[in-house]
């Protein structure tokens, strides 16, 4: 029997297999929605039932929590204002205004439906054209990264708010922060102050946890803030224009993911940073943009979740995990004596495409199981904030200690807390801190290999034409941010972040 | 801080030493001397998870909690190449409940070659070493090397033309370059013009030898089979004398006359200075006992490791050597 993709669907259409896919996409969603708890940990302890479980169901359940996880990952930006990820960061600047304005329904239920069109077309271009793609994704070396980093930090421009000063100064600041630790190339001590725990350098989540969460309570609890939202809740789910509006931004933002999560190199939080500054330029209203634009939602929602899919691509084609999720994955393959790339379609064709075809199945029921949790969750906005304050601080605190549980993880948020706050009162802006943050260590490692390619010449920049193209890029997106500014006189006030 | 950790430690011993009275009380009795485990083991590994010691210690935590009936945790605690973890595990509680899984990168490799490094290597009680993996030399598809006598005859000739992609000489998968170079000098060949790129990890290594972007690299299997069955890399070698399982074609590095290039990376058990001789001996025995079961032997073949055991005095010892041999080697 020929075995192709329909194979699969009726193999994953089994009330066994549809029933692991069930509990990936329910696992997924919870831990998404609490901060810290990822997908990673998840999967690392439910790694040792794959010597009682059978392999594709198995896979199924691990593959859902991975994904359905990026669904839940918007819950508390949007609610809460704290990003339980990078990548959500962004979510949180529009989300949360729209939960201030009594449109958290809406943001939920566009950001569950942007993550299912990413998710279903990631899947789509997976089916297809894996092959091929991983084997573009290959052509980036270290010089590659070095320019499209240097381009992706063009996005300062939409997150800085008000002032690029203030914006650069952050971004900077992110990327000193991010330099504590260990030299990642040669292992020596930096800005440790001969203080162990500070080798292990910072881990962004609590840092997000601080900036975002903690800040966010401190603020609340100085305005007196009754609860965040007073007023009669606004529709759950958005009609007409609001809708339209948003689903051409979950295109877009899965465009984005996609072209870019394939590249083995690219974070989905960075690539959530390129696909809200693109939403931008191509808005008619960027002044909206930080004031609770639903296109921001999604559009961020939806790349974040087509690049995480998209890390599937180099995973199941070459067997090239690309973050630590798919590290996990990967280990779960290789526990059953299975090895991810093209000799798993080969050799195990009729797990694969069911592995396929679940995504498909998974994408369908998280939609289906969160689009009616938007009801629930929209109701957290009205708890009183006497209540709801110390819950939050509760969850980011758990949120810092369980990604790496350690307490020194819960001193960083509440340290980054206090300063988040004074940045708020201030009117800095955090996003470019946490571009910074993020970008640094990236570039620092490329650009330190790139230099050790060449022998410490920078003309290894301009001989490869991936690399050109992206400086250029780089350089056309500048002069364009600058022409922008000049044209427009001082009377628009654009609305910061 | 120091003073409250030193009496704490010593209000320990005391109660080792008690404990240790009485056990001996019972051995003249019967020969369960102590009852252990009686709560949940919580086994630190200082890298994330998915990697080879965190998948090495959780196959073997796996079968121990089985054969005791107890609750075994792992707990990954990444970040700081391990080192911060490693500290966190070995100032802890010498009860037994927490065990350091740990390997060479926590252990020889850092005693060698690390800076700063806030512990001593000799100051922790060895349990048992576990596993042992070997490390593969590979390099792009579009070279004609087929042995590491060619690798060799390339750097002679043309030593700046050679991308060698490494960890920075900060983790296990260094010490076979590092053991090559070695043996290139011992025969005249200059290798201080080789281009060496550093890389985060033993993935993105592999990713840039499949990319093409470096010409050679040497990682676990692990992390290479699935990118050599796919056909983006060429694999010239493998360290040691006995060939691997998953790769019965490739030859070792011993039978291409490389006979000092032969580390290979071992995870295994350790615990905070000062356990107990009789939970050590339980640790041992039991540790034994599980790698002689087929199905833990299997388990670790899929995850590209083969059972390697040493019991508490020999892993110390072995651990210790290696760590002189690598530090007589230069960097």
């Amino acid at each position: 029997m020929e075995v192709n993709f329909l194979y699969g669907l009726q193999n994953a259409l089994t009330l066994t297999n549809l029933l692991y896919c069930f509990i990936g996409a329910l696992l997924g969603t919870i831990v998404g929605v609490l901060p810290g708890l990822g997908p990673t940990a998840t999967m690392a302890m439910l790694l040792p039932l794959t010597s009682y479980l059978d392999p594709t169901g198995a896979i199924i359940m691990l593959a859902g929590i991975f994904y359905g996880a990026m669904y839940g990952g918007s819950v508390t930006s949007i609610l809460l204002n704290v990003p339980g990820e990078a990548s959500s960061v962004l979510t949180a600047v529009d989300g949360f205004q729209m939960t201030k304005k009594g449109r958290g329904g809406e943001a939920l239920a566009i950001s569950a439906i942007g993550s299912f069109i990413a998710g279903t077309i990631t899947v789509i271009v997976l089916q297809i054209c894996a092959p091929p793609l991983a084997d573009f994704g290959l052509k980036f070396g270290a010089p590659e990264y070095v320019a499209l980093m240097l381009f992706c930090f063009t996005t300062l421009v939409a997150v800085s708010g008000k002032s690029m000063l203030k914006g650069i100064m952050m971004a900077t600041l992110g990327m000193l922060l991010a330099s504590i630790g260990l030299d990642p190339m040669t292992g020596k001590q930096r800005l440790t102050f001969g203080y162990a725990p500070l080798m292990r350098g910072l881990d962004v989540i609590p840092v997000l946890m601080g900036l975002f969460g903690i800040s966010e309570v401190l603020l609340s609890a100085d305005e007196g803030v009754q609860s965040i939202y007073t007023g009669k809740l606004g529709r759950l789910i958005p009609r007409g224009k609001e809708l339209l509006k948003g689903l051409y931004a979950s295109l877009r933002g899965t465009l984005v993911g996609i072209v870019l999560g394939i590249l083995p190199g690219m974070m989905p939080s960075v690539i959530s940073f390129v696909a809200y500054d693109f939403e931008k330029r191509v808005s008619n209203e960027p002044s909206k943009f930080g004031t609770g634009c639903i296109e921001g939602v999604a559009a961020v929602e939806a790349s974040n979740n087509a690049a995480s899919e998209a890390g599937l691509i180099p995973l199941l084609s070459l067997g090239l995990p690309t973050n630590a999720a798919c590290a996990l994955l990967f280990a779960a393959f290789m526990m059953y004596g299975l090895q991810p790339g093209p000799l798993l379609f080969s050799e195990h064709g009729e797990m694969a495409w069911t592995i396929i075809a679940s995504m498909y199945i998974g994408n369908l029921i998280l939609v289906i199981l969160n689009l009616p949790l938007v009801g629930i969750w929209v109701r957290l906005a009205t708890i009183p904030y006497k209540y709801l304050g110390p819950i939050t601080l509760a969850v980011c605190f758990i949120g810092a200690y369980s990604v790496r549980n350690t307490l020194f993880d819960v001193w960083t948020a509440i340290i980054f807390g206090i300063l988040g706050y004074i940045m708020k009162i201030k009117d800095w802006p955090a996003a470019p801190l946490i571009l910074g943050f993020i970008l640094g260590p990236n570039l620092e490692q490329h650009l330190r290999a790139s230099l050790q390619m060449s022998g410490g010449t920078l003309s290894i920049f301009f001989v490869r034409p991936i690399t050109v193209f992206f400086l250029i890029l780089t350089l056309f997106m500048i002069l364009l941010s600058v022409l922008r500014t000049r044209s427009k006189t001082k009377g628009i006030k654009i609305r910061g972040i | 801080m120091k003073n409250k950790i030193g009496l704490k430690n010593h209000i320990l011993l005391l109660l080792i030493v008690t404990l240790f009275v009485f056990s001996l009380n019972g051995c003249s009795k019967n020969n369960q001397s102590v009852k252990y485990p009686t709560q949940p083991i919580n086994v630190i590994c200082p890298w994330s998870a998915g990697g080879s010691t965190d998948l090495v210690a959780r196959v073997a935590s796996k079968a121990l909690a089985e054969k005791w009936g107890a609750v075994i945790n792992v707990i990954n605690k990444p970040g700081g190449k391990g080192i911060p973890g490693t500290l966190e595990a070995l100032t802890s509680k010498p009860d037994g409940y927490t065990i350091l899984a740990d390997a060479d990168g926590s252990n020889a490799i850092v005693a060698a070659w690390g800076t700063d490094v806030p512990f001593d290597i000799s100051e922790r009680t060895y349990i048992a070493k576990v596993a042992e993996f070997p490390w593969l030399f590979i390099i792009r598809t579009d070279l004609a090397w087929k042995s590491l006598n060619d690798v060799a005859e390339a750097i002679k000739n043309n030593p700046e033309n050679i991308k060698w992609g490494w960890l920075g000489g900060t983790a296990g998968a260094d010490a076979p370059v590092v053991q090559f170079m070695a043996a290139l000098e011992a025969k005249g060949i200059d290798t201080s013009k080789v281009k060496m790129v550093t890389y985060p990890g033993g993935s993105d290594l592999a990713t840039a030898v499949a990319g093409g972007h470096v010409d050679i690299g040497v990682v676990s299997s692990t992390s290479v089979g699935p990118v050599y069955n796919a056909g983006k890399v060429k694999l010239i070698a493998i360290t040691g004398k006995e060939r691997f399982q998953s790769f019965p074609d490739v030859p070792t590095t011993v039978e291409q006359g490389w006979n000092t290039v032969t580390f290979r990376g071992h995870v295994g058990f350790a615990a905070p200075k000062g356990l107990s001789g009789d939970i050590v001996k339980i640790w041992e025995r039991t540790t034994e006992e599980i790698l002689k079961d087929p199905k833990v032997v299997e388990e670790l073949a899929k995850i590209g490791a083969v059972p390697a055991f040493a019991n508490s005095e020999d892993y110390r010892n072995y651990v210790l050597n290696l760590a002189d041999e690598l530090k007589a080697l230069k960097k």
